[in-house]
């Protein structure tokens, strides 16, 4: 992490007028984690904990006793329920630059969302894929439940 | 022959998956009892700032949009279409999501800290803002805390980048110093891109000049 925390400030010496993001792209974290839950990333299992950081393409796994909540880099708020699988599959959150997006894929599972910033800068750009449609989203609160998949 | 045969009869038993495999040799799985008809389904809530919302549910076989709280649909395959939205009770919301809804983090807090003209140096006023924001981690034990700094728009945009990154950073410390693990504070700056009050270029002005610590 020094390393690129050097690469950092290298990258804004040599007058790059873009935001680097923290070290290693956190795109949110956890707030509370219950039961079996675990996050994947790539091959690796990781048991969910409170105060984890939370990077692109982790996919959020319960178990039957499982409960998750986290909360994204723009304010976003998750919380997911037993049984669930939910990828962050998309996280652009760049308000100097007006670069938004945020997709989620909830493979399956139960579903709690409350809107954050991403939502707010660009309504349009936030979509939950799951397996029986897409929800589109604009800037709001709201709940799915996947059932018989 | 005998294991060949016991072999087949484990590969039946994965097949079925369920404790209920019979133990005789092969024969041709029974058809599956079709399942009850199992809906996903979707609802709409308040937004907590009151704020209108909506939701549209978009599958090959059809679309239907949400507008009002506690409107939901339900959908049973991605090949069918969603019904049309009717209103939930809101019992039957907690009894199906109350655990999730329960679940939901408490939403980030954001402290905004002001600076003099061209300085680095926090006024005295937001210096006295310190503790709220050490205590506001604590108590959150908060792992993600975004430090960003913004510049009134007096000097070029590099140099307010530049500015804007320090007053972050100068912050950023201040905040390690006290015990902040610095892994968990994420610096950025907008330089003069996100101004708080709009201005023309070349404008001085306070509100502008300002460091926001969001604590989630």
């Amino acid at each position: 992490m020094p390393a690129s925390r050097t690469a950092c400030w290298l990258l804004v010496l040599s007058g790059l007028t873009f935001p680097v993001l923290g070290a290693e792209n956190v795109v949110g974290s956890v707030k509370a984690a219950q039961g079996g839950a675990v996050v994947r990333r790539g091959a690796d299992s990781i048991p969910a904990r409170e105060g984890m950081h939370l990077l692109l393409n982790d996919i959020l796994q319960t178990s039957a006793d499982g409960l998750l909540g986290v909360i994204l880099q723009d304010g976003t708020r998750i919380s997911i329920g037993p049984n669930t699988e939910l990828k962050i599959d998309r996280f652009l959150y760049e308000p100097a630059e007006g670069k938004f997006g945020l997709l989620l894929r909830l493979g399956r599972g139960v579903l709690a969302y409350i809107s954050g910033k991403i939502a707010q800068f660009s309504p349009d750009s936030v979509t939950v894929e799951t397996p029986v449609g897409v929800l589109g989203l604009r800037g709001t609160h709201f709940a799915v439940s996947i059932e018989g998949i | 022959m005998a294991t060949k045969r016991l072999r087949f009869g484990w590969a039946w038993l994965l097949l079925l998956g369920s404790g209920c495999a019979p133990k005789q040799a092969p024969v041709p799985p029974p058809a599956p009892p079709a399942p009850p008809p199992k809906q996903s389904l979707v609802v709409l809530l308040p937004d907590p700032e009151g704020k209108p919302g909506g939701i549209s549910v978009t599958n090959p076989a059809g679309t239907e949009t949400l507008s009002q709280p506690y409107q939901a649909v339900r959908v049973e395959r991605s090949d069918t279409a969603p019904t049309a939205p009717f209103a939930m009770d809101q019992a039957e919301v907690r009894r199906v999501f109350g655990a999730v809804l329960d679940g939901l983090p408490a939403p980030e807090v954001v402290f905004t800290l002001y600076f003099g003209e061209g300085s680095e140096a926090l006024l005295p006023e937001s210096q006295a803002q310190l503790p709220a924001i050490l205590n506001a981690i604590r108590e959150r034990r908060a792992t993600a805390i975004s430090v960003i700094g913004h510049t009134d728009t007096t000097a070029d945009p590099q140099f307010n980048y530049r500015l804007g990154r320090r007053r972050a950073q100068g912050l950023a410390d201040i905040l390690r110093a006290r015990g902040v693990d610095s892994s968990d504070l994420f610096v950025e700056s907008h330089g003069d891109t996100d101004l708080a009050v709009q201005t023309a270029r070349g404008v001085a002005e306070r509100r502008n000049r300002r460091v926001e610590v969001i604590v989630r």
